[in-house]
């Protein structure tokens, strides 16, 4: 800042000095200051928690249990339902038809990850002629694999594609199921 | 909170915890054919909690275990089996893309049971993708593909031929002709490589000539 102040007049210059100085607190007012400072409590330290520490831990805790309590209700809902369901979108059932020529059968029935391998829950019905067998199944898209239990003996379905999960020596067929 | 309160909570909490995954636990207990003894029910489940830990469906191991009983295998070799499905699913689900259906996560499992690496089930997927297949192309692809190895066909040759059908866009209904086919030839005392060989041929064969009629060969 430039300053003129040999441009006023004596009188403001006078008073313009005297203002630029810097004041002197008195003695009292210092010592009024002080004992107020030391009057002052002196916080323990200087942050707080807004609330316990173990109760913040234990909140923690509690909430980590609810998380993964509904992440495992929500999972058992696809581990419920005997058809697999989709990882991803949804979609509608199809009605898939499933025929085998068998004409010397007596007892035809169908099993496979849709019916948990039970023989007895989904029998085919004998064709009108009596040459073959058929059942539609109401199936979620996926894949799925299968065979016939034709007499009481697995029978791989000869117009489907081979699953090749022939862990236990009898290989099934396979079915893809299409999304509406 | 009092201390008391703090512990009934936590205690409330914890028992909560330990009720839902306990009765979790038993539902797929109760899912296993009832069959099997304990040990091998609780070997089962600790299989079917991996795979729910892992985001895969606790119903495979459940369908495998059934099937195993219906097949009259030994509890060790369910046990194998199931172990097996479990690997080759996550294997699988490390291939394909992110959120694929689980008809496509099978359909790629059932490919790697059947001896086709890892690295082509990706590299399949891969070259689907890039000519738009959709999820059901891809899943036929790999069923057709499964079959094909199951008949005895190299599972390299099975892929580049699947791969070749699949960049071409192979209606599904050419692609089943195709795969019986083969297995046709197969059984008529053909070489699997030389059935493979021939049928691929022609169809490509076939395939080209329609893409040129209609002016998008690939």
């Amino acid at each position: 800042m430039v300053e003129h102040d040999e441009e006023l007049p004596p009188a403001l210059r006078e008073a313009t000095r005297l203002l630029r100085e810097e004041p002197v607190p008195s003695r009292d007012w210092r010592d009024a200051l002080e004992r107020e400072v030391a009057a002052v409590a002196r916080p323990e330290r200087g942050r707080r928690w807004s609330v316990r520490p173990f109760t913040a831990v234990a909140a923690a805790l509690v909430c980590a249990l609810i998380g993964a309590s509904s992440a495992v209700l929500v999972m058992r809902g696809s581990a419920r339902s005997p058809v697999p369901t989709r990882l991803a979108g949804a979609a509608q059932a199809q009605l898939v038809r499933f025929t085998l020529v068998a004409p010397g059968a007596s007892r035809v029935s169908i099993v496979g990850d849709f019916n948990k391998w039970d023989p007895s829950a989904l029998p085919l019905r004998r064709s009108a002629d009596g040459q073959s067998w058929e059942v539609e199944i109401p199936l979620q898209p996926g894949r799925y694999a299968y065979s016939f239990v034709v007499d009481g003996t697995l029978a791989r379905d000869p117009s489907a594609p081979q699953a090749a999960d022939d862990d236990f020596g009898q290989p099934n067929s396979v079915v893809l199921v299409k999304g509406s | 909170m009092s201390t008391s309160s703090r512990s009934l909570a936590l205690a409330l909490a914890l028992g909560l915890g330990l009720w839902v995954s306990r009765s979790e636990a038993q539902q797929v207990v109760d899912a296993f054919p009832a069959g099997l003894s304990a040990p091998t029910r609780d070997a089962l489940r600790r299989l079917a909690d991996s795979a729910q830990a892992a985001g895969l469906p606790a119903q495979v191991i459940v369908a495998k275990a059934a099937e195993g009983m219906l097949k009259g295998a030994d509890e060790a070799r369910i046990i194998r089996a199931a172990r097996s499905l479990l690997v080759e699913l996550m294997i699988a689900r490390d291939v394909l893309p992110h959120g694929a259906s689980l008809g496509m996560l099978t359909a790629a499992a059932s490919a790697v049971h059947a001896g086709v690496s890892p690295q082509t089930v990706s590299r399949l997927i891969r070259s689907g993708e890039s000519v738009r297949a959709g999820e059901v192309d891809l899943s036929i692809s790999l069923i057709a593909l499964t079959d094909l190895v199951a008949s005895k066909v190299p599972a390299e040759s099975a892929a580049n031929a699947v791969e070749q059908l699949l960049r071409r866009r192979a209606p599904e209904a050419e692609l089943t002709a195709f795969r019986a086919a083969v297995a046709h030839d197969i059984a008529s005392g053909e070489s699997p490589q030389a059935a493979l060989d021939s049928r691929t041929k022609a169809l490509v064969r076939t395939l080209d000539s329609r893409a040129d009629l209609m002016g998008r060969r690939p």
